[in-house]
């Protein structure tokens, strides 16, 4: 029996010196995170330029979704956003594809016990190096290299060694620039998702490949059959964050041109919010449209996002799962009608 | 819990805590001009001759502010500090320091060295950022702040945003300084400074006046012109500058283009257009339509590569590897280590001509805030680096800038007193007092007109192969899509 005192002991809540320490935390996230999501939200049911206080319910959305609204530039604006909306999703396939191509393969390679790759940290390092550069760098980087006029380098090369007669417009050309903003990406982050792959095979047991190995599976098999199933999560993983990532996708976009304007060919949605947001003063910028294209792409990451995770989700747990809820159904049912079936 | 583990919790709360705040701070850089003890003297609460007796700051600059000083003193007398007047002012005088926003920090800070030789104020500057187009956004938020300030300096390209809204800014007589007072400026610099309703709230300390400078070698070599007024007359309008374009494009066997960049024609083109770009709602395509037309043209016939941008690394090149004749610059492109410099000016075998149409180039005025209070120091300050002729002319020598004042600069002109190096010695402010002069502003600019003078070059450059309808086209679609308030 425990005394009074040992029960009132047992009562004492440390809870409020948890929360007392989280509260500063947790102000802070609301005034500078929650609000501005809610605010953002808010923005995308006024007006845009001088009727910025206005509340115009769902005109933005339709100028930007339908091209039908108050303003008489609406189709123009529904292009404009359209064509964000496609480079965004053209520059993500663009880099996510060969990314995710040439990490699989890497990621194989090196974690491969038989194929004993020598200098394999090395080779990590060096592959890993281009995701620690900023963005910032790498635009004015690749911008010196691939200038537009036979001043720069790659053009300047290509030229002397007769490969064109004039300079390729690495920069401004709207199909050249996108393919290179899609290489550039790829660069910069194929040697971080190697990583995470990797980190995902080394996690499969090696006794399965063993075992494939010894039932005289060969590597493609052992690829198809062992590796790829069992790194699904690090898959969905990958593709989620990379997605969210690509949705978002502003600095190379942005920072890749020539002059003082950012190109309109490599415009993405981010990049649209950021301009309609920060176009001028205040009474020039466009509010609504920004907000509401934010809420837009927030839409789409979402719906996205539980598509990727719906596919992906373990079916054979699932099927477990509705098994044993079937036989807990089958046992309640026969403990009702009383007795046991011996 | 252990001290420790608390002491070590708390503190890392402390840490996310205040690194939510970090980003919130900062940025912002203040310089004091004033070398004297100032806050004894600015607390007086009389507006005017204040500290008369302080000895003056040393001149720091060279043997060419000598004539300046010849001139301050033959109407002030002092030698430095009391000499400068306010004007009747209308807003309080509560503060002792003087504070300026600005971006343009490089040129306030010239401003304040030729200012503490005639006045031993307390000012300082406010730096919001380092380019116009950053601060046109910065200074909303520190405008709203309700941090100090007393005048803001605002560009060109966005002044009207800020001098049509009496929440941003004070009329210029709340100063007691009235359109009268510049009866000396270059018209078109007022025109800018005065609001919808015809109240004058800005006022500019200089005029950003340009000109068609020119590699004299190539002139030579190709159209045989060996003086600066041979080549004004050759391109003195446009249908001459088409002409020349061409006779240089044949002699040169199309080696050496009339113009840098479309950049630039455009900067010459639609400054001095007399037609505006929005009336009422509407978006108007006049002017757009015959730049498109001539620009076409020129991109046809080669006299201007359209791949070149401003800016850019060809943008130099271009001028380093003799490719083209010459570039339109504003006056701030032809000083020490600008543009001019930088594109090849350095031998000095170029020369600057008014050429075929007046035009200025940015610029920048001072903006009262209605939050002044150094009223009566604010007036000095306007007034010394906008209406006082002999200020003016100290800082134009000093600073290599073009002053907004025509007895200064035709005072500078006659007595022959500046000439620029890059230039083989020519003065630029003789070549530039006349396209100041001449510089004729349209009745109705809006604050529209930046942008879409902006994205018209932009639709231009992008699509210069398409027709020039399908050019308009795409810039009215674009236009319109950026700004919900105009209409077709």
């Amino acid at each position: 029996m425990a005394s009074a005192a040992q029960s009132r002991i047992k009562s004492i809540s440390y809870a409020k010196y948890g929360y007392m320490f989280i509260a500063p935390f947790f102000l802070v996230y609301c005034f500078f995170q929650i609000w501005p999501l809610i605010y953002t939200f808010i923005l995308s049911f006024k007006g845009n330029q001088a009727n910025n206080a206005q509340f115009v319910g769902l005109d933005n959305y339709s100028q930007i979704l339908f091209g039908t609204g108050s303003s008489e530039g609406a189709s123009a604006v529904h292009e404009e956003f359209a064509r964000a909306l496609g480079n965004t999703f053209v520059l993500w396939f663009g880099n996510f594809i060969p990314q995710i191509l040439l990490s699989l393969l890497l990621a194989v390679w090196f974690t491969d016990a038989k194929v004993k790759l020598p200098g394999k940290g090395f080779f990590k390092i060096v592959m890993y190096m281009p995701n620690i550069i900023t963005a910032a760098s790498v635009a004015a980087l690749y911008v010196n290299l691939f200038g537009d006029s036979k001043y720069y380098f790659v053009n300047a090369t290509l030229m002397k060694l007769g490969m064109i007669t004039d300079p390729v417009e690495f920069v401004a050309g709207p199909t050249a620039s996108k393919v290179m903003v899609m290489f550039i990406q790829t660069w910069l982050w194929f040697g971080n998702t190697m990583i995470m792959l990797m980190s995902g095979i080394m996690g499969i047991s090696p006794s399965l490949f063993e075992a494939a190995d010894i039932d005289g599976a060969n590597s493609t098999q052992q690829f198809f059959n062992i590796t790829l199933p069992l790194l699904q999560p690090i898959m969905v993983y990958t593709l989620v964050t990379s997605m969210i990532g690509g949705l978002q996708m502003f600095d190379l976009p942005y920072l890749y041109h020539n002059g003082a304007n950012f190109s309109k060919q490599l415009e993405t949605v981010a990049v649209y919010i950021y301009y309609n947001f920060n176009k001028g003063t205040v009474d020039q910028a466009n509010y609504g449209y920004a907000g509401a294209a934010s809420i837009v792409i927030f839409a789409i990451t979402a719906i996205l996002g539980s598509i990727t995770f719906y596919m992906n989700r373990d079916k054979d747990a699932i099927a477990k799962k509705k098994q044993r809820k079937k036989a807990e159904k089958q046992m309640k049912a026969k403990m009702k009608q009383g007795g046991l079936s011996i | 819990m252990s001290k420790l583990t608390r002491t070590l919790a708390l503190l890392a709360s402390i840490a996310v805590v205040s690194s939510a705040f970090v980003a919130c701070g900062g940025g912002n850089e203040t310089t004091s001009s004033s070398a004297a003890p100032a806050a004894e003297n600015s607390s007086s609460a009389a507006p005017a001759e204040e500290g008369g007796d302080s000895s003056a700051a040393p001149a720091e600059e060279g043997g060419d502010s000598s004539a300046a000083e010849e001139g301050g003193n033959e109407e002030g007398g002092a030698e430095a500090g009391g000499e400068l007047e306010a004007g009747a002012v209308n807003l309080p005088d509560t503060d002792d320091t003087l504070t300026i926003v600005c971006w343009t920090d490089a040129d306030l800070a010239n401003m304040f060295d030729v200012y503490a030789n005639h006045s031993d104020a307390n000012v300082v500057y406010q730096n919001c950022g380092d380019n116009g187009a950053d601060a046109a956004v910065k200074y909303a938020t520190y405008l709203n702040s309700g941090d100090d300030v007393d005048l803001f300096v605002a560009e060109a390209g966005w002044i009207l945003n800020y001098i049509n809204d009496n929440s941003m800014s004070a009329p210029l007589s709340d100063l007691g300084i009235t359109t009268a007072d510049y009866a000396d400026a270059y018209q078109y610099t007022v025109e800018i400074g005065t609001d919808n309703d015809g109240v004058l709230k800005a006022a500019s300390w200089q005029a950003a006046a340009g000109g068609y400078a020119y590699n004299t070698a190539l002139a030579e070599e190709y159209l045989g012109v060996t003086s600066a007024e041979d080549m004004q007359a050759k391109i003195s309008d446009w249908a001459g500058f088409e002409a020349t374009a061409a006779e240089l494009k044949e002699k040169s066997e199309g080696k050496v283009t009339m113009a840098a960049t479309i950049g630039g024609l455009w900067q010459a083109f639609s400054t001095a257009k007399n037609a505006a770009w929005v009336d009422g709602t509407a978006i108007q395509t006049d002017v757009a339509k015959e730049f498109t037309d001539m620009v076409k043209g020129y991109v046809d016939n080669g006299y201007v590569n359209p791949k070149v941008e401003q800016w850019t690394t060809d943008w130099t090149n271009v001028g380093l590897q003799g490719e083209t004749l010459g570039y339109f610059y504003s006056t701030w492109c032809l000083g020490e280590g600008a543009q001019l410099e930088q594109h090849g000016g350095t031998d000095g075998n170029w020369n600057i001509v008014v050429g075929p149409q007046e035009f200025f180039w940015g610029g920048s005025w001072l903006c009262v805030s209605p939050n002044c209070n150094t009223a009566s120091e604010a007036s000095k300050f306007v007034k010394a680096f906008t209406t006082d002729a002999s200020i003016m002319e100290e800082y134009a020598l000093y600073s290599g800038d073009f002053t907004n004042n025509k007895v200064a600069m035709d005072k500078i002109v006659a007595d022959g007193s500046n000439s620029n190096p890059l230039l083989g010695g020519q003065d630029q402010f003789a070549v530039l007092s006349d396209v100041a002069a001449g510089i004729k502003m349209s009745d109705s600019i809006t604050k529209y007109d930046q942008n879409l003078k902006d994205t018209f070059l932009d639709v231009l450059k992008k699509n210069i192969d398409s027709s020039t309808d399908d050019i308009i086209s795409a810039f009215t679609t674009q236009a319109l899509a950026d700004n919900p308030d105009l209409t077709a």
